[in-house]
C-alpha cells in the first residue's frame, strides 16, 4: 500500500551555499510493474531518499550522474547531493543520514567515519571498482553494515584493459623512444616483436581479468589466467590458453612475458609476489604489471627483482602507499613506469547512471545485485 | 594467362628464385626448406655486376618471390621464363610501376603477401591511439619530475567515446576496424563502392563513399589512411580536403604510402588547426631527409617506416607457400594484384 507523503525537493549544496532541509521521505512500497508515466501519476514521495556523496574537482559529476538518471527515468530523483570535500556540515551529515540509497565515494565515506553512521540506509553504490579500504576497515568476523554494498565493476573493465595494452604496445613498438629520435632527427628502425609472439599472464581473474583476456586475444597472444579454482568443463572462456591455481604461480610466470596482477587487497593477497617468487620470471625477463592494489608487492622487491635480472621491468599503477611518497626508489629506477593510480581513473556519468538505474530496479524488486561485495570475501 | 601449369610426378619441379635483402632471403630460404622440404631454392642476386651464373639462374627461373624495390633494380628481359611472380610484402606499387614500363614481360601473374602485415599494423594504429588518449608521454615527465597527480588525468577520454575513420579499406584496413571495435571505437570506413547489406561487416558503423570524405573527415577524432600509391590516390589528401577534419582536429595516421598528402598540405594543416596532430609512416622520400621541416614540427610524430615490418618467417612466407601449392595444382591463386589497378 502506498503512502502519499509531502516532499520538496532539496536544493543541491555547492560549496557554503546552503540547503533547504526537506521532510524525510520514506519508502513503503514500489509497484515494480509501473511504468514512467503510472508512477509520475501517482502521488510524490514514494520514491527512496537517493543521494550521491562524492568529491570530484572541475566538473560536478555527481550533477552530471542525477542529470543523466532523469533523463531516462524521472521517477528516480536524487535528494541530497553532497560535496565531500574539504568539510562536511552537520546539516549534510543529517541529509546523508537520511538517505535510504546513496551513490557513494567509499573513500569519502572511511573519512567521514560514515561506514556504521548511516542508519536509514539499505543500499549503497560505489563509484568505483576497488573497496578494499572500506571492507579492510571491519574486523574480518564482523559486525558488518547492514545495508547492501555494491561496486562499479563493469564500466572500469574496457578502461584497464586499455592502460594495459597501452602501456605493452608502448614498449613493444618503442613509441616514446620514436618520439626522442624525431626529436634527434634521426631515422632508425628498432626491431620489434608483436603481441601474437607473445604470453600475457593475468594474477586476478574477475571482471576486470576476464576483459584484459579477451582484448589480448584480439591482439593473438597467448593468454594464461591464475584462478582460484579450475573452470569446469564446458565453463573455460574462450579467451584463455592456460588456466593455474595459485600453487602453479611459478610455471605462469616463468612462461608470461607480461604478467598482470589485478589482485584485490584482502589478507590472503598480502605480498603475494613477495620473497623470491618473481625469480621465475628470469627466463622470459617478464614485465611485470600491477593495477590492482599495492598490497601485493613491496617497493623493494620490485628494485631487488629488476636489479637481479628476474624481471624486465615493472609497471606499477598501484602501491603500498598512495601518492607513492618522495623518497621511494620506483621513481627514479630506469626500469619502472610509475603511473598515479590512473588506471580506471575515468568517470563517465552517464556510465555510472546506466549501471544505477539497473540495480535500482532490481534493488526495488528486492533481485540480487551484481558486483555486490561479499563481507567475507571483501570484494 | 593464368599463370599455373600442372606438374606431373615425373616432373622435377621449377626452383624459385628468392631475390630479397640478403639477411633476410637466407632466413626465408630456410624457412621454406623446412615447411616445403621438396621445394628447390635459388638465391638470387639484382645486382648491377651480375655473374654469368646469376644470368644463368635468372634466365632459367619460372617463379620468382621477391620484394618491389629489388624488382626495379633487377632487368625483367633477364627472366624470360617467369612465370608467376610473389611480392613477399603488401605494398606493390614499385613492382607495378617496373611492369608497366616493361610492358612485354607483363605476362605473368604477380601475388602479394596479404593479411600477413595486418595485425601488426593495426596494432601499431591502436598503439598510437592508446599512447595518445592515455598520455603517456605526459605520465612520463610527471615521473620524471617525480610528480604525483591524479587529476590532470582524470578527464581522459574511454576509446567508447571516440571515431576513426579508415581510407583504404582492404585487409589492413578491415584488421584495423577488428582492432578498434575490440575497444569500442566507432568505425567508419571509406570505400569505392558501398557494400550491400550481406557484406557489410559488424566491425564497421558506418560505410562512407569517396564522395562522402567530408562527412567522415568531419566525425572522426583519427584518421588513418592506408591507401595504395597508385596515380588515383596520389595527393589524395592535399589541397584544402584536410580543412574538413577542422571540427574534431583529427589526428592524421598514415601508414600507406607518402604519395597521398604532401609535406606542406601536413605543415598547412597542422598550422591551419585543420588537423591536431599528424602521425606519419610513410614518405615522399625514405628515409625521410634530414632538412625536412616535419623532423622539427611539433605536431608530427615520426616513424620510419614500422608499422608492418616484422618478420615472422614461418608466417611471412605462408601465402607464399600457400600459392605455390595452388600453382602447381592449377588452382587460381590468392592475392592476384591488378597491374592496371595498382594494388
Amino acid at each position: 500500500m502506498i503512502r502519499c507523503v509531502q516532499t520538496e525537493i532539496i536544493k543541491r549544496l555547492f560549496g557554503g551555499k546552503s540547503v533547504n532541509r526537506s521532510t524525510t521521505l520514506k519508502m513503503l512500497s514500489v509497484d515494480p510493474s509501473s511504468s514512467v508515466g503510472a508512477s509520475m501519476r501517482k502521488e510524490e514521495g514514494t520514491r527512496p531518499l537517493v543521494g550521491i556523496l562524492a568529491t570530484f574537482v572541475g566538473s560536478p559529476l555527481e550533477r552530471e550522474i542525477a542529470d543523466a538518471v532523469q533523463k531516462t527515468r524521472p521517477d528516480i530523483r536524487f535528494e541530497v547531493f553532497v560535496r565531500g570535500k574539504p568539510t562536511i556540515s552537520e546539516k549534510e551529515m543529517e541529509d546523508l543520514k537520511s538517505c535510504e540509497i546513496l551513490i557513494a565515494d567509499p573513500n569519502i565515506i572511511m573519512d567521514h567515519n560514515l561506514a556504521n553512521n548511516l542508519p536509514n540506509l539499505k543500499w549503497m553504490h560505489c563509484l568505483w571498482a576497488g573497496v578494499d579500504r572500506f571492507t579492510r576497515s571491519f574486523s574480518p568476523s564482523g559486525p558488518f553494515p547492514s545495508y547492501l554494498l555494491t561496486r562499479n565493476g563493469d564500466f572500469f573493465c574496457i578502461q584497464m584493459a586499455e592502460y594495459v595494452f597501452g602501456y605493452i604496445i608502448d614498449k613493444e613498438r618503442h613509441i616514446t623512444e620514436m618520439k626522442k629520435l624525431k626529436e634527434q632527427s634521426l631515422w632508425k628502425r628498432l626491431p620489434y616483436r608483436t603481441l601474437s609472439e607473445l604470453t600475457l599472464g593475468i594474477v586476478g581473474f574477475g571482471d576486470i581479468g576476464k576483459e584484459i583476456a579477451r582484448v589480448a586475444k584480439a591482439f593473438q597472444m597467448n593468454v594464461w589466467a591464475l584462478v582460484k579454482s579450475f573452470p569446469k568443463d564446458g565453463e573455460q572462456g574462450p579467451h584463455v590458453d592456460e588456466y593455474r591455481l595459485s600453487s602453479d604461480l611459478p610455471e605462469l610466470l616463468a612462461a608470461s612475458d607480461y604478467v598482470v596482477s589485478i589482485l584485490p587487497s584482502v589478507p590472503s593477497t598480502d605480498g603475494f609476489f613477495d620473497g623470491d617468487i618473481l625469480s621465475h620470471c628470469s627466463p622470459k625477463l617478464t614485465t611485470f604489471m600491477n593495477i590492482g592494489r599495492g598490497n601485493v608487492v613491496k617497493d623493494e622487491t620490485i628494485i631487488a627483482a629488476l636489479d637481479r635480472g628476474w624481471i624486465g621491468g615493472a609497471v606499477l599503477d598501484v602501491f603500498s602507499v598512495e601518492p607513492l611518497p618522495e623518497d621511494s626508489p620506483l621513481w627514479t629506477h630506469p626500469k619502472v613506469i610509475v603511473t598515479p593510480h590512473i588506471a580506471g581513473l575515468c568517470i563517465s556519468g552517464s556510465k555510472i547512471a546506466g549501471d544505477f538505474v539497473q540495480n535500482y530496479d532490481r534493488f526495488v524488486k528486492g533481485e540480487t545485485l551484481p558486483y555486490t561485495v561479499d563481507w567475507d570475501k571483501g570484494y | 594467362m593464368d599463370g599455373h601449369r600442372r606438374l606431373e610426378s615425373t616432373d622435377r619441379p621449377p626452383a624459385v628464385g628468392v631475390l630479397f635483402n640478403y639477411h633476410s632471403a637466407v632466413v626465408i630460404a630456410n624457412t621454406l626448406k623446412k615447411l616445403s622440404p621438396k621445394m628447390r631454392i635459388e638465391l638470387v642476386s639484382s645486382g648491377l655486376d651480375l655473374s654469368e651464373n646469376d644470368k644463368r639462374k635468372l634466365d632459367s627461373l619460372e617463379i620468382l618471390f621477391t620484394q618491389p624495390n629489388l624488382v626495379q633494380s633487377l632487368k625483367l628481359h633477364l627472366l624470360p621464363n617467369l612465370k608467376w611472380m610473389h611480392c613477399l610484402i603488401a605494398g606493390v606499387d614499385l613492382i607495378v610501376e617496373t611492369l608497366k614500363s616493361e610492358k612485354s614481360i607483363s605476362s605473368f601473374p604477380v601475388t602479394r603477401n596479404a593479411s600477413y602485415f595486418d595485425l601488426q599494423m593495426a596494432e601499431y594504429v591502436i598503439g598510437i591511439i592508446l599512447s595518445r588518449e592515455r598520455r603517456i608521454a605526459d605520465v612520463h615527465e610527471n615521473q620524471r619530475n617525480q610528480i604525483w597527480d591524479q587529476e590532470v588525468f582524470r578527464k581522459f577520454r574511454p576509446l567508447t567515446d571516440i571515431s576513426i575513420g579508415i581510407c583504404g579499406f582492404g585487409s589492413i584496413g578491415k584488421e584495423i576496424a577488428r582492432v578498434a571495435k575490440t575497444f569500442g571505437i566507432k568505425v567508419y570506413a571509406l570505400v569505392r563502392n558501398l557494400p550491400t547489406e550481406a557484406e557489410q561487416s559488424p566491425t564497421v558503423d558506418e560505410y562512407k563513399s569517396i564522395g562522402e570524405l567530408g562527412d567522415l573527415l568531419s566525425s572522426s577524432e583519427y584518421l588513418v589512411s592506408i591507401l595504395p600509391c597508385t596515380p588515383s590516390t596520389n595527393g589524395f589528401y592535399d589541397g584544402d580536403v584536410l580543412s574538413m577534419c577542422r571540427r574534431k582536429k583529427t589526428v592524421f595516421i598514415n601508414i600507406g604510402r607518402g604519395n597521398a598528402v604532401s609535406e606542406s598540405t601536413v605543415i598547412r594543416a597542422l598550422n591551419e588547426g585543420w588537423i591536431g596532430h599528424a602521425v606519419l609512416d610513410v614518405f615522399d622520400k625514405e628515409p625521410l631527409p634530414a632538412e625536412s621541416p616535419l623532423w622539427s614540427h611539433p605536431g608530427v610524430t615520426i616513424t620510419p617506416h614500422i608499422s608492418g615490418t616484422h618478420m615472422i618467417p614461418e608466417r611471412f612466407v605462408k601465402v607464399a607457400l600457400d600459392n605455390y601449392n595452388r600453382f602447381f595444382r592449377g588452382e587460381s591463386l590468392l592475392n592476384i594484384v591488378d597491374v592496371n589497378k595498382g594494388y
